[in-house]
Order: C-alpha cells, then structure tokens, then sequence
C-alpha cells in the first residue's frame, strides 16, 4: 500500500490495529472472572461501602458500573435497553423506580421475590417479583431559612405571580420526572401542562438537576425549590440555612421514591445475583443507608434505632402515594415536556 | 433549537476570535523571547491542557452566583472559561505552524509580493488556528451543561431523554447541521493549507515587536479564572483526602485504565492521521464525520453498531471505547498533524540532513521529534478528560477515574475531590515528560547503534 509519493506507509496502519489487538488481549485475559456486575446509579460514595460489606460477607466479588450526574439517567438504563441481551449486567441497582418498568417492559427483566419480599410494602415492589424497592428518598420543598421566615405558609407562592426565586430541575429525569408524572396521574395532562406553562411564564427556572436547584437555595438566589431528601441534607451538613417541608400532592400525599433492584433476564449468574439482591433489601442495608450521610428512609421495618432525622421521615412513608400507577403516564409526560421546551 | 444552535455557533465565534488574538499575543511573546522566560511562557499558555474542564464551571457554580437569572455573566464566565480551556490549541497551532514575527520579517514582508496577496491568503496561519477552537467550542458539552448555558449540544442530550424513542437514524438528524458546519469549516482548513505554506518564510501581518506584559498579564489573568482560583477552592480542604483516596483501592486501578485507553488511542490516532493524511485525498473528511457528531451521539452510534450480531462479541472489549476515542479525537489529531507537516516539510530538515551523523541527531529532535509529540499532547489530553464516551463504552472491569472525580464534585466531597484532582492534574505531564525522555533516549541509542 503506498501513497502518491510513493512511499510505503502500511507500518502506520498495522501498528494501530496490532496495539488494539494486543491490548484487546491484555484486557480479556485479565477481566475473565466471575464477579457479578452491577450496575448502580446510586451514588458510588455510598455504595461502594455496601459493595465491600458484600464480598467480605458472601465471598462473591462485585463490578460495579456507576452513572455519572452528567449522564443522569441516560447512561445506564439507555446502555441496557440498547445492548439488550448482549449486556454484561447482571443486576440493575437503579437510584428511581422508573427504570424499572420501562426494562421490564422490553423483557429484559427476571422475576424474582426475594427473602426480604414479606418484610417491603406493596406499593415499593412489583407484584411479580420483577424488581423490587428499599431504602428511599422523599420528594422535598427546600427553603432557604434567611430569605423565608414561615416556610408553612410561604409554600402558597407556587400560585404567585412572580417565581423567579423558586428553582425545579428540567422534568426528563430522575426523581423530578417522577414528580411530574404522579401530578399528571392526578391533575391531568393538560392541566398539567397550563400549570408548567404559566410557571415558565412566572420565571420559575429550570435547571440541571435536584443538585443544582438545591444550591440556589443554599446560595440564597432563590428561595425554594424542589429537590429529594438526600439532596436537602448535602445542605444541610454544610451548615446551609435551609429547612423543608415534603412536597405533597393535591390530596396530600407525600412522594416517597425507593432505590430499586432487578436481576437481568439474560444473566448467566443468577444464583449470585438472588444473594445480592437479598443482601441489597435487607433491613441491615436499609438500616446503613439510613446511617449514611444521604438518609434513605428504610421502605420495611428495621430492627433497630433509626437516626433521629431519618425517624421523622419515616411518619411520611405511609401517607405514599402510590407511584407504580403512574408508570404509564412516562411517554405522553416526556414527549409534551419535549415539545414544551422545543427538543422534538 | 434552530435559535440555540445559531447562538452557540455565534458564540463559537466570538470565542475563538478572541482566543486567536490572545494566542497570538502570547506565542510572539514566546517566540520573542529565549530562555526561562521563553520556558514560562510555554509552561502558562500549556497549562489549561491540563485541567480537568469541569473543575472551573464547578467552581463557579458552587458560588453565590446565579447563572440561571444572570445570562450575561454566565456567558462572560463561561466565555473565559471556554476561551482559557481552548488557548493552548490555539498556540500550538501558531507554534506548528512557525508563525513567527520579528521585525526584520515585516521588514522583508513589505518588499515580498506575498503582501500583495488578499487579507484571507495573508492571514491564512490565524485562520487555520482559529478554525480549530471554534470546532472545539462548537462541540463543547459538559461545561455547558454544568453552567446551563445554552448549547446545541445540551438540548440534544435532552432529546435523548427517554431511552429508546430515539433511533439512530433520529440522533443523526439531530447533529446534521453542526456536521455540515463543522465539515466546511474543515474544508475551509484544507484550502488555507497551500497559503501556509506560500507564505512560510514571509512575514503575514503588520505587527509591531511582541508586548511581553500584555501577553504575561493575559495569560496571569486566564489562568487565574480558569486554573488558579478554582484549584484553590477545591483544595482548601488540604491534603486531608489524600490519605483516604490513595488507600481506597480504586485511584490506582481508575487511572491505570484511564491511562491506557488514552495512551492507546493516541498512538493509534495518530499513526493514523498521518496515514491518512499521506494520500491527500478529500475522502479523509468522511473520518471526520463520526468524531465531529459530539461525544453523546458518537457512543450511541458505537455502541449501536457493536450490537450487531457479526462483531457482538466484542461489546464488552476495550474496542467499542478504543475506536470510539479514535474517531472522536480523529478531527483534532488530522488537524494539528496536518499543520505538523507544513513544518515536517520545511527545507530546514533538508539541510539538517546534511550535517555530521551527531549534530543531525540533535537538530533533528529539535525540529521535527519534538513538534511531533507536542503535536499529539493535546489530543491525549483531550482523551484523557473524556467522560460521556467512557460513561457508555467502558468495559465494566475497566472503570476510569473521571466519572469517580464528577460524582465527588456533584457531592461536594471536596477532600477527596482535591486529591483526585491533583492527581488527574499532574499525569498529562507526568507523560509528556516521560515520553520526551524515552524519545530522546531512543534517538541516543539509534545513534549510538549507527555510529557503531
């Protein structure tokens, strides 16, 4: 093979694809074991920790893959439908529940009711065993403590004319997206849809995600905002002045969003994976990720003494509303909110 | 998204208009001057290479400022930001290109007919550079995204949203028009190609002797914003976290992945810029075209591809990343290996081939060694950072070190984010320096083995 100049030039092909070749070899070799990989998009400083635990107790060594804040949820769940049966996942900690249906529905799911199945409530689980909920978050409206003086009444100014002091993330991901699908489940699409408009319309501003929205109030530039539990306690290790109060739906009901578990149908190590996800919705998990510095509220009773925050928090669980309902209301609530900011 | 994307490609110009005029600024200083100052000035303008890009948007946005109700300071911030991140591309475009301007060459360029030429053929050098930060700003995604300007690219991220409702044929469409722009620009590049070259050994413009204040007051104020102050944010914590990352387990075996993806990909890019390049055919622009679709659609694309039944056995190899960073870091490494030759082709390699076997060796790396390494630094750099390609392409035995350093700045887990940071700092030179080493010590022993 030569060039015009008549030079032969074949070296600097070949020794690109012997490199990829060789370290190809490299890696393969080194990689083959039998470690079950899980793919996780809840924060690997906290899981990491429940990993280790894992092994040293069990004996069965973890891979996890994280998702970064900037994939949000893209990363996995669309790595996963997209490789479908070729995925090397073999369980899918996801952060939400509504990755969960939407692999279910592409039958990429195995049902399994694991050992902890009596002890998780019935709106936190699939009723096949599909996957199955723990250790959750709830749905909070942040104040910034120097700028609202009775966060209880100051909870009225979503009505207002004016909301360029309250923050949301954009509603395509995440626990946000859930909090709009249970308000389309209750209010209606296209009431849904006046509201989110007219708040546009206030200046309500819309960012990145729950993190951002959250540091707008810690910061003092907006006044509330709509963010997840984890995200309000961040703040407040940081000796932020900000309070809550949980976000509530028209009747009343809290928002209560649990991390979820599933085994992938095409796993080839389904015996390890059951063991971990018994491990993973076991009251003693629930009961460390409630000790941990993001507070999950445990779904299923725990036997021993919660930390004092996360016990307040435990009053909402029962007054959930129930979000497997609002799983369909997913496609219609994306595609408008895409039209709505002109993404389509 | 026609109104966003009109904003970023006019914001892409602004930037690198303005980073063409600091550049040029500051490598006239640099060619100016000898010695350490010479040294500080290629040390300061190298520098952004080496920052992780996030790091300054985070810094920003951990402040009490609110991008969000404040568009005209979030677009001066993330202007300075961008215009810091891409300058060093710019200065070795003009350091490629021997872009050089003292007095005795305006002297001569009054009296060469190359003056007579128009204002695009005389300026042919500048605009070969600036084509190169403007393609990069164009494509810019995660520090957009973190600063929520607005950005093509973002809103293309967020069409994505939703998983499957996307086909491949869909993302396509969606990057059709930057690809168009971003491939005439490329084509814009070639055609500047034969004027860079008529014009190597005359002076270009009118410029008086270089001002080394300005050009150290630019660069002191660049870096300030961009490297200094957002590095003493994140390391005010001092060095509690070190302790704590270096004996976690995952630092060593993260950079080592990351490492060897980069380093591979380097290698490989560049033997293959300079094949490709070596046809001087116009079909090398179809190589563009993947790398030039950002970061986001490019995976998807590869990962797609490796689901075909024929090659799916590969999907969970290094390949799907290895080729992914080639074809991303492909338009960069054509460009700068393509300005690299205009040099590698200068009559002074012919004449240095004419001197003792000793003195050849040493001329040699001067001219065309060393430009030639400089030449794939920002392009190891550029892969080294990556985070959305190695998010989805990954292996997941082989997890890199940049998703880990996002994750602990979306916590603020600022103790352990300093010492990651640190760390991810200091490799890019750690290997420029090594590699530097080895090729001189190899050139030594080649010589000494021909001397023999």
């Amino acid at each position: 093979m030569k060039n015009k100049a008549g030079k032969n030039k074949l070296p600097f092909i070949l020794l690109p694809i012997l490199l990829i070749v060789i370290f190809t070899l490299i890696t393969t070799r080194a990689s083959v074991d039998q470690s079950l990989i899980v793919y996780c998009s809840h924060d690997s400083i906290f899981s990491d920790e429940i990993f280790k635990k894992f092994t040293l107790e069990t004996g069965i060594k973890v891979t996890p893959r994280y998702d970064t804040e900037a994939s949000k949820s893209l990363g996995l769940t669309e790595k996963i439908l997209r490789e479908g049966e070729n995925s090397d996942c073999d369980v899918y900690w996801s952060n939400e529940m509504f990755s969960m249906p939407v692999l279910q529905e592409h039958n990429l799911l195995k049902a399994y009711k694991n050992k902890n199945w009596d002890r998780i409530p019935d709106k936190f689980k699939e009723e096949n065993g599909f996957w199955c909920g723990f250790g959750a978050r709830m749905r909070v409206i942040i104040f910034n403590t120097e700028q609202v003086q009775k966060p209880e009444t100051a909870k009225a100014n979503f009505s207002e004319s004016e909301l360029s002091k309250m923050a949301i993330a954009l509603p395509l991901y995440g626990t946000t997206l859930t909090h709009f699908a249970i308000l389309q489940k209750y209010l209606g699409e296209d009431k849904l849809r006046e509201i989110y408009k007219s708040w546009r319309q206030k200046g309500l501003q819309i960012v990145a995600g729950n993190g951002p929205s959250r540091n707008l109030v810690a910061n003092g530039n907006c006044q509330y905002a709509w963010t997840d539990t984890d995200d309000y306690f961040g703040a407040v290790d940081n000796q932020a002045p900000v309070t809550m109060l949980p976000a509530r739906l028209p009747d009343g009901k809290t928002i209560i969003i649990p991390n979820t578990v599933g085994i992938l149908k095409h796993s080839d190590k389904i015996h390890a994976a059951r063991i971990f996800v018994n491990y993973l919705t076991s009251a003693k998990i629930e009961l460390a990720m409630a000790r941990s510095s993001s507070r999950q509220i445990p779904v299923g009773p725990v036997d021993e003494k919660l930390p004092q925050e996360v016990a307040e928090l435990q009053k909402y669980l029962d007054q959930g509303a129930d979000l497997k309902q609002t799983f369909s209301e997913r496609t219609s609530l994306l595609n408008w909110i895409k039209e709505e900011h002109q993404l389509k | 998204m026609t109104s966003i994307f009109l904003l970023s490609v006019f914001r892409s110009l602004i930037i690198s208009a303005m980073i063409v005029l600091i550049s040029r600024q500051v490598y006239q200083s640099y060619s100016g001057s000898h010695g350490k100052r010479r040294k500080v000035f290629i040390f300061l303008s190298l520098l952004p290479l080496i920052t992780p890009p996030l790091l300054p948007a985070y810094t920003y946005s951990s402040f009490k400022i609110n991008f969000q109700t404040s568009p005209y300071l979030n677009e001066l911030i993330y202007g300075l930001i961008t215009a810091a991140r891409y300058m060093p591309y710019t200065v070795i475009c003009l350091f490629l290109l021997n872009y050089s301007r003292d007095n005795s060459a305006h002297a001569c360029d009054k009296l060469s007919p190359g003056n007579k030429l128009p204002l695009i053929q005389r300026q042919a050098p500048l605009l070969l550079s600036a084509i190169l930060p403007f393609l990069l700003c164009l494509h810019e995604y995660e520090v957009a995204s973190l600063m929520r300007t607005k950005h093509w690219s973002i809103e293309v991220f967020n069409a994505h949203s939703g998983g499957l409702s996307q086909t491949m044929w869909a993302s396509l469409t969606m990057v059709a028009t930057p690809l168009t722009i971003s491939l005439v620009s490329l084509a814009f590049a070639f055609y500047l190609k034969k004027f860079c070259t008529k014009l190597q050994h005359t002076n270009i413009s009118n410029l008086k002797s270089p001002n080394n204040t300005l050009s150290f007051g630019l660069l002191i104020f660049l870096l300030s914003q961009c490297i200094a102050f957002p590095l003493l944010v994140v390391s005010y914590t001092g060095l509690i976290g070190f302790s704590e990352v270096f004996t976690s387990g995952w630092m060593l075996s993260e950079i080592t992945n990351s490492l060897s993806f980069a380093i591979i990909a380097t290698i490989c890019t560049a033997f293959l810029s300079l094949y490709f390049l070596s046809f001087k055919s116009s079909a090398v622009f179809i190589l563009f075209t993947p790398g030039l679709c950002g970061s986001l659609v490019l995976g998807l694309i590869v990962l797609n591809f490796f689901q075909m039944p024929i090659i799916s056995g590969l999907n969970h190899t290094v390949i799907p990343l290895t080729i992914a960073y080639i074809l991303y870091a492909f338009p960069l490494s054509i460009l700068l290996n393509f300005i690299y030759q205009q040099k590698f082709q200068d009559s002074s390699l012919k004449t240095a081939q004419l001197l003792p076997q000793q003195e050849k060796q040493a001329i040699l790396w001067q001219i065309k060694t060393l430009p030639f390494i400089i030449c794939q630094f920002p392009v190891f750099c550029l892969l080294w950072f990556e985070l959305t390609l190695n998010t989805l392409l990954a292996p997941s035995s082989m997890p890199g070190i940049f998703p880990r350093l996002y994750n602990l700045m979306h916590y603020n887990e600022n103790e352990k984010l300093s010492a990651t940071v640190a760390v991810a700092v200091f490799i890019p030179p750690i290997i420029l320096a090594l590699t530097l080493i080895i090729s001189r010590i190899g050139i030594k022993w080649t010589n000494k083995f021909s001397g023999n």
